[in-house]
């Protein structure tokens, strides 16, 4: 289960966790919960997750997806590891996404 | 049969399991275990990555999630480089097609896997059937 806050209308959602294939199905429905409450600006806090796979990937873009495209929203990810900035590099989605 | 298990040599570590993807991630802890053990230099990041991929595509599209089918993945360290195979028991797939396609666009939610493993450097090929992958890397 992500840690979850909210200040001055942002989620900041920190899974903790690998975003890999066995997780995937339990941080999209956190993800829904989240932006069918009606948040559209959402921070995922990647300390703690080491890994993400392409299951992961495709799971934030589709978030993004439904916040930047269908409502407006924004996602930033942040404190990303050295590598996973390099996996966002090499699939060319670091112009993607804001991460900070 | 056991639902994971995992054999070793010095050099090699093979695992056998039902298609499941909690059995990925405990296919994946094993790996770097044994990686962890061993003196090779290597981004255990790019590894464990490609490695996902592989498995990924084995028990997602291969096997299509059946648990009663079952994946085998060895990962071998010779002299130069390191060696995986992962194979399913699916038919098979179009890799021919598959590898020729233009990279997914960055809205597209999926379709990225092989074409992961290649940018992280790992030279790869099928057998014909498109159910056994095999992945090669130079390591120091």
């Amino acid at each position: 289960m992500s840690h979850i806050e909210r200040k001055n209308g942002v989620v900041t959602m920190k899974p903790g966790i690998d975003i890999v294939a066995s997780q995937c199905a339990g941080l999209k429905q956190e993800f829904l919960e989240i932006i069918n409450g009606g948040e559209n600006k959402i921070i995922i806090d990647l300390a703690g997750t080491e890994m993400i796979d392409s299951s992961g990937i495709g799971l934030l873009i589709s978030i993004r997806n439904s916040l930047v495209n269908y409502g407006g929203g924004e996602i930033e990810l942040l404190n990303l590891s050295g590598d996973l900035k390099q996996l966002f590099k090499v699939m060319k989605l670091d112009n993607h996404f804001k991460i900070s | 049969m056991e639902d994971f298990f995992c054999s070793q040599t010095g050099s090699s570590i093979a695992c056998n399991f039902a298609s499941s993807l909690v059995n990925i991630d405990r296919t994946v802890d094993a790996v770097k275990n044994f990686l962890d053990r061993r003196d090779i230099v290597i981004s255990q990041f790019e590894l464990v990555f490609v490695l996902r991929e592989a498995l990924n595509n084995a028990v997602i599209h291969g096997n299509d999630n059946d648990s009663s089918r079952r994946v085998d993945c060895t990962l071998r360290l010779a002299r130069n480089t390191i060696n995986i195979t992962v194979t399913d028991q699916g038919k098979g797939f179009d890799w021919r097609r598959q590898l020729g396609r233009t990279p997914v666009a960055t809205s597209t939610t999926s379709g990225r896997g092989l074409n992961a493993m290649l940018r992280y450097g790992f030279a790869m090929r099928f057998n014909a059937a498109g159910n056994t992958l095999y992945l090669t890397k130079k390591i120091r």
